[in-house]
């Protein structure tokens, strides 16, 4: 237990402190802030507040969070779910293992895989061209719907096997005395099934939504934040303040309104579920 | 000692069976043709009544998730100029060019190499530090440990971006910068609360009376742990260690932050391949499937156990 402990709290928590000690600081690593790194105050989160970029960040952080995870990965992830219920072998074999494949494939394939299909020259421009279509160049004019749907493709997965073990748990007589009730499926799927999977529900959400709050790579390969900042999340603003700028005090900063942003998601999660069932 | 198939009926508090219940579906099946009372679950549950409209949209979906990595793998085979073409064509002919050209890169095989590296000692440290805790977690569990449980699942939801930083400046100030080493701790960290949560449950699985008949019968903790504990927990052990390979294969943040061209890994190569090599689609895609084999066969061999892992740590 205790080496465990440690190794957490060297290389994760430790540097979380670090990082919000370093937003107080003007580090960076160039410059003559590099070789003498001085206290700074609040100034780089006064910064922060007045920065357009950082305001265009997040919204689109905030959008690219309830596009893809919260309406897209969970409620694509709770409908297969409830398809496969009940279904034999091979048609669940068939659905679950590209469902997963597309969750176990590293980051960079599945960026490079859409950025494939999207691009001017790419599969879906040239099935639209071949019907009579015109194409277009889908990562310059819709960079935030091309980015929302590679994210549900890559991360639905999760949701689905969240969703089916709930699912499984769900006590069968309550939905056949509903049915008898003459109850129609909606009726069913919304005041009995829904209910009794709320703590999956919820903890989902705030699983998912911690998860996609970090989405780096996929961004930065498709889109790369662009054109201009029209794609831009947080992560991808802090990283390119840190490593290009090299600004790392406020990089850090940035940092710390993504863990704020989670934060606000998740404590919303846990009023609409109540709190004693998360 | 009787079996465990036995021990496991009678245990109490049935709640995490379920979930070996449901990825065995060939066996329930086959239970619910002998058993009838069964089925009367599949009849009425709402929307799984043979219903053929959703039969169908399940395939779809299904389908339309394998169509980009399917297209990837059949690009990877076909020659530069067949996979250039317009429409691309799906009959053209087979060619191995694509991973002749890869492997005909220098840093392939390093990279490939350093992933290896970093992604096999990872899971080896991540199981000799998981196995005990989660032991102190669930079969004799010690003071708050739901606490304990509830910190170790909170570092992993941390944002990795938000460590990247000082973890980098850590990095250079300790000369740790482009070394296997460094990314081998970072990624032992990064999957132990995950490895925790699920060892702890495959650990719970241990009916409680086989322990204290193996106690009664005089077996020390070695001796408990090594013929009493290991063989019922053994596929839950292979399905953790499988899915710490997968995260630590696929990670690139901290790869590509904190290593440069010593100890860069497979997908860190990749980045430099597709930004470099971007328009030789048929390369990219036999470098983008290589890269993608481990994980996906890693994943098909852990598909039933991470459904039970990765879901009981959230579900119960």
């Amino acid at each position: 237990m205790a080496p465990a402990v440690v190794l957490l709290a060297v290389f994760f928590a430790g540097p979380v402190v670090w990082s919000v000690l370093l937003s107080f600081t003007d580090a960076s690593l160039t410059g003559s802030a590099a070789a003498q790194t001085s206290f700074v105050g609040l100034d780089n989160f006064a910064r922060l507040l007045q920065d357009p970029a950082v305001w265009n960040a997040v919204v689109l952080t905030v959008v690219f969070v309830l596009g893809s995870a919260v309406v897209g990965q969970n409620g694509l992830g709770l409908a297969l779910a409830l398809m496969l219920r009940g279904r034999g072998t091979a048609v669940r074999s068939l659905v679950t293992l590209p469902v997963m494949a597309a969750y176990v494939v590293p980051e960079i394939v599945a960026a490079f895989v859409w950025y494939a299909f999207l691009n001017p020259e790419g599969t879906l421009n040239t099935a639209l061209t071949s019907v009579g279509l015109p194409g277009q160049s889908w990562l310059f004019t819709l960079p935030v719907l091309a980015v929302v749907l590679a994210n549900i493709w890559r991360g639905t997965a999760f949701s689905m096997l969240i969703y089916l073990a709930a699912l499984s748990q769900v006590p069968s007589d309550v939905d056949e005395q509903a049915q008898i009730d003459g109850a129609s499926g909606w009726k069913r799927l919304r005041f009995v099934t829904i209910p009794m999977i709320r703590r999956a529900i919820g903890t989902n959400l705030v699983l998912i939504t911690l998860q996609t709050l970090q989405v780096f790579t996929l961004i930065f390969v498709m889109t790369a934040g662009g054109p201009g900042d029209a794609s831009e999340t947080l992560p991808l603003l802090m990283y390119e303040q840190a490593f290009q700028y090299a600004a790392l005090g406020y990089g850090t900063a940035i940092a710390l309104v993504l863990l704020a942003i989670g934060a606000v998601f998740s404590l919303g999660y846990i009023r609409a579920i109540g709190k004693e069932d998360i | 000692m009787t079996t465990s198939g036995t021990q496991h009926q009678s245990e109490p508090g049935s709640a995490r069976r379920t979930g070996a219940q449901e990825v065995a579906p060939a066996a329930t099946a086959a239970e619910v043709d002998a058993a009838p009372p069964r089925q009367t679950y599949r009849k009425h549950s709402p929307l799984s009544r043979p219903n053929p409209l959703w039969g169908v949209l399940a395939w779809v979906v299904g389908l339309l998730f394998a169509s980009p990595a399917l297209w990837m793998v059949l690009t990877s085979f076909h020659s530069e100029v067949d996979a250039a073409t317009n429409p691309p064509s799906l009959f053209a002919p087979l060619t191995l060019d694509g991973y002749q050209s890869f492997f005909g890169n220098s840093n392939a095989w390093p990279a490939l190499i350093n992933s290896a590296t970093a992604s096999v000692v990872s899971t080896v440290l991540v199981l000799v530090l998981s196995i005990p805790a989660a032991y102190a977690l669930s079969i004799r569990p010690v003071k708050k440990w739901s606490d304990v449980l509830f910190f170790l699942l909170s570092t992993r939801f941390l944002p990795i971006v938000a460590a990247v930083l000082p973890l980098y400046i850590f990095a250079v100030w300790s000369g740790a910068l482009d070394q296997i080493g460094l990314l081998i701790a970072l990624y032992t960290a990064m999957n132990l609360p995950i490895a925790v949560w699920m060892m702890r449950s495959f650990l719970a699985e241990v009916p409680v009376e086989m322990l204290e008949a193996a106690q009664l019968d005089g077996a020390g903790l070695i001796r408990t742990l090594r013929s009493v504990v290991a063989p019922v927990a053994m596929p839950g052990i292979a399905a953790t260690a499988l899915i710490c390979f997968i995260f630590s294969w696929q990670e690139l943040l901290l790869a590509r932050s904190l290593t440069g061209v010593v100890a860069g890994t497979a997908p860190v190569f990749l980045t430099s391949f597709v930004t470099s090599q971007g328009l030789f689609l048929a390369q990219v895609s036999a470098a983008a499937t290589i890269v993608s084999l481990p994980v996906l066969l890693a994943g098909f061999a852990a598909q039933d156990k991470l459904v039970q892992g990765l879901s009981l740590g959230a579900v119960k």
